[in-house]
């Protein structure tokens, strides 16, 4: 009994340090270590919709009127991923002089066995999956899709999938702070995609 | 008719805010602040010879245009977003650079690693606190990181030394923001 207590502990104590080592090489949570033969591969989200870094198409934006959310993909998902959180965000954007940016979709709870968000994601609080879609910075559940006006250089929009070893015990009330401190310690993956967009000129 | 005029007043600043947000909400200024680089274009691969590829990678030249009316100072983060360290929200400081003065149009490339320039830029550590630039680093069996350069315009000088971190700089430049800009460029190393 007590042997196995020891055991457990040196494998924690090991795993611990791994997980430690592989951060401080590039920080894609969960790989191997450093010196230690080749770490696994980082999360990895892309969309079948547009090339990473290149510009977003007008469907998924406010160029349309009902914009739709674009098909995103994920792989190399770290062991033992629970659920998965996405942060879309425009860190272009400084909002009352403030280094807080605009927050255009934030989902949780998308369940740990998922490979991706299928494009035109309802705009509700709840998906039957379990996934909660809180409030975007419109003050409306879901997808709010780019909106950066026309004489704006292109705006980056971010984002951030985070795999995380827990579910987060919040509703679709929940602010972008909630959801961020309720993430802390428990990232283990995170992948990003960027899409650029402003609107064609009128 | 003093409350409609209020009410008008605060769904313009809303309005401001939802449309871009450049600055307090305010009227809308002049042109937009803009930031770029020769080096690479927005969204793209960044050269080697700017990243850990390379034995001594130097930082790449920056331009900006259109500061805000009022800038004092501006403030340069490079980050890399597609980390998360030790599982917390922490991503990868590249480059943290404050107190560039107001009337500045860019950096230039291969920017000394000291603490302080001349002209009383600040440069803080980077996350592999070492002072100054650190060249991207993500690992070649790992998707495509996305480092991303962050220019603040300040209505005010920092009041920061060079053993400042970036969390004290975020803090000090709360409400002190009057403008930003923002440029990407992605790498991985070559396999």
């Amino acid at each position: 009994m007590k042997n196995k207590l020891v055991a457990t502990g040196m494998v924690m104590l090991a795993v611990t340090l791994g997980a430690a080592l592989a951060q401080d090489k590039g920080g894609k949570g969960g790989g191997g270590g450093k010196g230690k033969g080749p770490a696994a591969p980082g999360l990895a989200i892309s969309s079948p919709d547009f090339q990473d870094g290149g510009v977003i198409p007008d469907k998924f934006t406010q160029a349309v009127p009902m914009p739709v959310s674009p098909k995103l993909e994920w792989t190399n998902v770290p062991m033992g991923t629970v659920s998965f959180v996405l942060i879309m965000h425009d860190p272009d954007a400084a909002l009352g002089g403030m280094p807080e940016d605009v927050l255009h979709w934030m989902a949780f709870n998308i369940p740990g066995t998922s490979k991706g968000l299928d494009g035109g994601q309802p705009t509700t609080p709840t998906l039957p999956d379990g996934t909660v879609q809180a409030m975007n910075r419109g003050r409306n559940p879901g997808f709010m899709g780019p909106g950066n006006p026309a004489q704006n250089p292109y705006h980056h929009y971010t984002f951030e999938l985070f795999a995380l070893d827990t579910k987060l015990s919040l509703g679709p009330d929940a602010t972008r702070a909630d959801v961020l401190k309720a993430m802390e310690m428990h990232i283990i993956g995170k992948g990003v995609l960027v899409g650029r967009f402003k609107r064609p000129a009128a | 008719m003093k409350k409609t005029f209020l009410l008008f007043g605060i769904a313009l600043a809303v309005l401001a805010q939802d449309k871009g947000g450049k600055g307090g909400g305010k009227a809308p200024a002049g042109p937009p602040m803009t930031l770029t680089t020769p080096a690479w274009a927005d969204g793209t691969d960044i050269p080697a010879k700017f990243t850990q590829a390379e034995a001594m990678p130097i930082s790449p030249k920056l331009d900006w245009a259109n500061a805000p009316m009022g800038t004092v100072t501006f403030v340069l983060l490079m980050h890399d977003p597609d980390v998360s360290r030790n599982r917390t929200l922490d991503d990868q400081t590249h480059w943290i650079v404050w107190n560039i003065p107001g009337s500045s149009k860019g950096l230039p490339e291969n920017v000394p690693a000291q603490a302080t320039l001349p002209d009383g830029t600040v440069q803080g550590l980077n996350g592999g606190n070492v002072v100054g630039y650190r060249g991207p680093g993500a690992p070649a069996n790992g998707p495509r990181h996305h480092y991303t350069l962050e220019l603040f315009a300040l209505d005010t000088k920092l009041d920061l030394g060079p053993e400042k971190s970036r969390a004290d700089v975020m803090g000090a430049l709360s409400g002190h923001i009057l403008g930003k800009a923002v440029y990407v460029g992605l790498f991985h190393r070559p396999q």
